[in-house]
């Protein structure tokens, strides 16, 4: 049987890699995975997404697809005899994508700056993380109905486009000594990050927390030597 | 095939999106329009997270975010569609269309609202990124080939509010010289029935962004 050409340009430590991984796992699909090296761009990368040189980007029979989320949708589309990864009622996709489109462009942005925050700026972020953090515990409730997953019984669209952050969710946690995810406040997001993160189609992609610890560190004094270098 | 309401607000291209998909497709609507510096408590209930405009009122369902909502919008009512079927083109008009939102309209947006050097630097930003997105239109009559698609509907800021945003402040970012097939396709797009007929009035548009700019520090 011929194998269809399906290869993943990614590194471990991206959230957003993570995903299609997620996706093509649940589809069991084969892919190679191209390991790109940090702080360099393959050819191959920069060919395939001339636009952004970003990963992931997967090629589907030469053919690039970039953007994680645009790729995951590809994959649920393409192996569409597989376990559905969208929910199949256009009103419960919107709220998936809507959700999707809140953890990528409102909440991560500060989790990101929570690396390199100090002081009252950083307890600001902290604040603003656990309130986002609240709100998607809320549409946890609604959207998995008392199920494990956002997806209901199954890994959903939403569980990976959020279910991604959590390695360096974890991270930030250590790397901080604070805790973002809580019993108190999101009782529920805090059973669904073990779910997930157990679950087989995402234990052999999540990232390992002290390797991100040890990145997320190095990153951080990158920035801080280039800040305080900077006239 | 149930109530449709659109919140909404005349000025706002995002809004004009979700207008311009509905009557593509012929669904009829009820527009509720919104004075943005006095949100309504429907507003605030219906999109609590982020309190903004449009919001696409289904059966009493609320969805927020354009581009969300013109995913909704093709799923549930088959006419003309506007995404493509393959999954392929799709994927690639997703990829646009997000394109457009991070890239070009903001650095639109920002040329709009900094001065000097600033905008010097926003100006230069712009280019490049309208310079690949003309790459992409190539020899088409409109992204969705011929006929607009979503990626056309979400250009809408590029199609018509620029040219405004230019005369507002005697800034000329899109010429013919500088950019000759994104200048024809917003000749086409402005002419497309579709589009002109749900275009906020020009003048009153006009003269909102001459009074803006004159205005202090304000958030879209």
């Amino acid at each position: 049987m011929a194998k269809t050409e399906l290869k993943l340009l990614g590194a471990r430590a991206s959230p957003y890699v993570m995903r299609p991984r997620i996706a093509l796992n649940i589809k069991s699909a084969d892919y190679e995975f191209l390991q790109e090296t940090p702080g360099s761009k393959s050819q191959l990368l920069l060919e395939s997404n001339p636009v952004h040189k970003k990963i992931p980007v997967l090629i589907h029979n030469g053919k690039p697809i970039c953007e994680s989320l645009i790729i995951v949708e590809y994959i649920d589309e393409v192996w569409s005899s597989g376990p559905s990864i969208l929910p199949s009622d256009p009103y419960d996709r919107a709220i998936a994508r809507f959700w999707g489109a809140y953890v990528d462009e409102k909440w991560f942005p500060n989790l990101r700056i929570l690396s390199t925050a100090e002081g009252e700026a950083r307890d600001q972020v902290i604040g603003t993380l656990v309130e986002g953090l609240v709100l998607l515990e809320d549409a946890f409730v609604k959207i998995s109905k008392g199920k494990a997953f956002f997806g209901g019984d199954q890994i959903g669209y939403l569980d990976i486009a959020f279910g991604c952050y959590l390695g360096w969710l974890r991270a930030s946690e250590k790397m901080n000594v604070v805790k973002l995810l809580d019993e108190a406040n999101t009782p529920g997001l805090v059973k669904w990050a073990d779910t997930f993160s157990a679950h087989p189609a995402v234990k052999d992609v999540m990232p390992e927390i002290d390797k991100l610890v040890e990145f997320g560190k190095s990153l951080a004094a990158k920035f801080r030597a280039a800040k305080t270098g900077s006239s | 095939m149930g109530e449709v309401k659109l919140l909404g607000s005349w000025g706002s291209p995002f809004s004009r999106r979700v207008e311009m998909a509905l009557k593509h497709k012929g669904v009829e609507y009820e527009f509720i329009d919104e004075d943005l510096a006095n949100k309504s408590p429907l507003l605030l209930q219906y999109n609590p997270v982020h309190k903004k405009v449009p919001v696409l009122l289904h059966n009493g369902k609320p969805i927020a975010e354009s581009v969300v909502i013109l995913e909704y919008i093709d799923e549930t009512w088959k006419t003309n569609p506007i995404f493509p079927k393959h999954p392929y083109e799709k994927a690639m008009a997703r990829f646009w269309a997000k394109f457009i939102d991070e890239k070009c309209n903001p650095a639109i947006w920002q040329i709009i609202w900094s001065r000097d050097k600033e905008r010097d630097k926003a100006i230069e930003e712009a280019i490049v990124h309208l310079k690949t997105l003309e790459n992409e239109l190539k020899d088409k009559k409109f992204f969705g080939g011929e006929t607009i698609g979503v990626v056309d509907i979400v250009a809408n800021l590029i199609g018509f509010w620029l040219g405004v945003m230019q005369e507002a402040t005697g800034i000329e970012l899109v010429t013919k010289e500088r950019f000759p097939i994104l200048s024809n396709w917003i000749d086409e797009y402005v002419s497309c029935s579709v589009i002109k007929e749900n275009l906020p009035p020009r003048e009153k548009l006009l003269e909102a962004f001459k009074s803006r700019l004159n205005a202090p520090a304000w958030k879209y």
